[in-house]
């Protein structure tokens, strides 16, 4: 009697075994990624953020070359011009952010934030009668402290962002001087079948991503001066420090405006006590983004990688979890490249014949 | 006993080994350079064109190896750029039928085939597969429209140089489309 093992015996001929360990090593590579990723979780978002400065300022190195500068001069030029400018705007601007930042600190420092919380409370009492209700002062207390806190880590945040600042210059250098053969080292591990497919795909995400992100930078530029010129102009405090961030948190979709008009109002409810501030503040904001959304974004971001707003969300959600605010930063973008890769392989798919 | 020169070859070993890594991660075989330089040199898309500037080429190219009866692009799909035989065989052929095809050329070490590909992305009008264990280089458009953008005189030399190619053979088939409107006309008058 034969036993039911041998009649179960496949004829493993080597293509099929070599097919086995190709599927099992990429099995289990993405099994070391699973395990190996979270811990270099930093070095990741820095490669990340690198990458996507990489991009924006490609151009202007190509545009270096192109008047017949040498590559690396190029690069060492491009970015001791940013440094330069980094220089001038601390130089410039410190002062004033340095000023607000003292004061916020000088601030924070006379009072704690639980005597922060309590002015506050009392304001908000006095200009809306219904919060006087102890149930809610109590429950109100409880998320203004949680807050606090969480404004207070961002700063420290911030700050070790700052230390990775000569990190991410380094990696920058590189990513733009060698660039060009890395990629090529990369395309060279494809396969021969899905080469040219990846090759014009990844050409292709490339330069919709650039452009994507281009345009968000100068949206951000343009709205954080407007915010600045905004607040200046309503007299509103450290309305250096609120403007810019609200330029940077524009590139968080839908978040953003609110993140970056929230505090201005607070500031604006705490030094006035009257809701008269706030809701100019609150105009001001609303008409920006209405300014931004009908007149700026149309005709700058790219439309290709526009993704549906609840996708927005749910990406801006997992990115926070993931990176806090550096990952809702990120979230968007990411989810571009992922967006805009899965488009062109389902292009190079059915063009390619891939499964023909 | 070793002699002088194994002496020097074996050490100090450290330095050896650090040099050959240098040598197979970090730099390309000068000898496979020099190959390559000598196979773009002959190639008329390149001609009239210096050794930097050859070498600027050759930052972009792609080197790829097929083995024998390896398809290299099929017909209908989509163009992405053009190949140079750096060594073994090429055959271009074209679908006739469902299960037949005509072979159109055949292609060795120096000839390029694809070259239509670096100005749009139509469809390839036939395949190509490898005869034989190949080895070919590959210029694509998108590097090719990079290398325009940030080299604009060298990418103006190269696309002379496939204007030029291109209208040789709109006068060849122009010559040979006379010829034939010539036999069809002479044909006419016979019968």
């Amino acid at each position: 009697m034969t036993s039911p093992i041998t009649s179960l015996t496949v004829n493993y001929t080597p293509k099929a075994v070599k097919k086995i360990a190709i599927w099992a090593g990429a099995l289990l590579l993405f099994v070391a990624l699973l395990i190996i990723l979270p811990p270099l979780k930093s070095v990741m978002s820095s490669l990340v953020i690198a990458l996507f400065v990489t991009m924006l300022l490609n151009p202007v190195v190509d545009f270096f070359e192109n008047r017949g500068i040498d590559r690396l001069l190029a690069v060492v030029l491009v970015l001791m011009v940013i440094v330069f400018l980094m220089v001038l705007g601390v130089k410039f601007f410190a002062p004033v952010v340095s000023h607000e930042i003292e004061q916020m600190s000088a601030g924070l420092q006379n009072q704690s934030p639980e005597e922060m919380t309590l002015k506050f409370q009392e304001r908000l009492g006095k200009a809306v009668p219904l919060l006087r209700n102890p149930l809610i002062q109590a429950k109100t207390k409880e998320q203004l402290d949680a807050l606090l806190q969480k404004s207070l880590s961002l700063i420290v945040q911030l700050f070790s962002a700052v230390m990775d600042m000569v990190m991410l210059g380094f990696i920058t250098f590189f990513f733009l001087k060698d660039g060009r053969r890395m990629k090529k080292a990369v395309v060279r591990w494809v396969p021969n079948r899905y080469f040219e497919m990846a090759l014009i795909i990844l050409h292709k995400t490339e330069r919709q991503l650039g452009k994507y992100l281009r345009g968000q930078l100068l949206v951000a530029i343009i709205v954080g001066a407007m915010s600045v010129a905004a607040l200046y102009l309503l007299h509103i405090r450290y309305y250096f420090f609120i403007g810019t961030m609200a330029g940077l948190a524009n590139m968080i979709p839908y978040f953003g405006p609110v993140v970056g008009a929230v505090p201005a109002m607070i500031i604006a409810l705490m030094d006035y006590g009257s809701f008269g501030p706030v809701t100019a503040v609150a105009v001001a904001f609303a008409s920006i983004q209405l300014f931004e959304n009908i007149f700026i974004s149309p005709f700058i971001v790219s439309r290709s990688v526009e993704l549906h707003p609840l996708t927005v969300i749910i990406v801006i959600l997992i990115g926070g979890q993931l990176l806090d605010i550096f990952g809702m930063l990120l979230a968007v973008p990411v989810a571009s490249i992922l967006k805009v890769s899965v488009k062109e392989l389902y292009w190079g798919f059915k063009n390619y014949r891939i499964f023909a | 006993m070793l002699s002088k020169n194994e002496t020097n070859n074996n050490s100090p070993l450290k330095f050896r080994i650090g040099d050959a890594l240098w040598r197979n991660v970090f730099r390309k075989d000068s000898s496979q350079k020099e190959s390559i330089f000598s196979i773009l040199k002959k190639v008329p898309l390149f001609k009239g064109m210096s050794k930097p500037e050859i070498n600027e080429f050759d930052k972009i190219i792609h080197r790829r190896k097929y083995k024998e009866n390896e398809t290299i692009f099929y017909e209908g799909e989509p163009g992405v750029g053009m190949y140079i035989v750096q060594e073994g065989a090429i055959a271009i052929y074209k679908n006739t039928g469902e299960l037949e095809k005509e072979e159109l050329a055949k292609l060795s070490a120096g000839e390029f085939f694809g070259e239509l590909a670096l100005l749009d992305e139509s469809p390839r009008s036939a395949s190509a597969i490898a005869l034989e264990d190949t080895r070919i280089l590959g210029l694509f458009r998108p590097d090719l429209l990079d290398l325009i953008d940030r080299k604009p005189r060298l990418g103006n030399k190269f696309l002379f140089q496939l204007a030029m190619l291109i209208g040789e053979r709109l006068k060849h088939t122009n010559e040979e489309l006379q010829t034939l409107w010539s036999k069809f006309e002479d044909s006419k008058v016979i019968t």
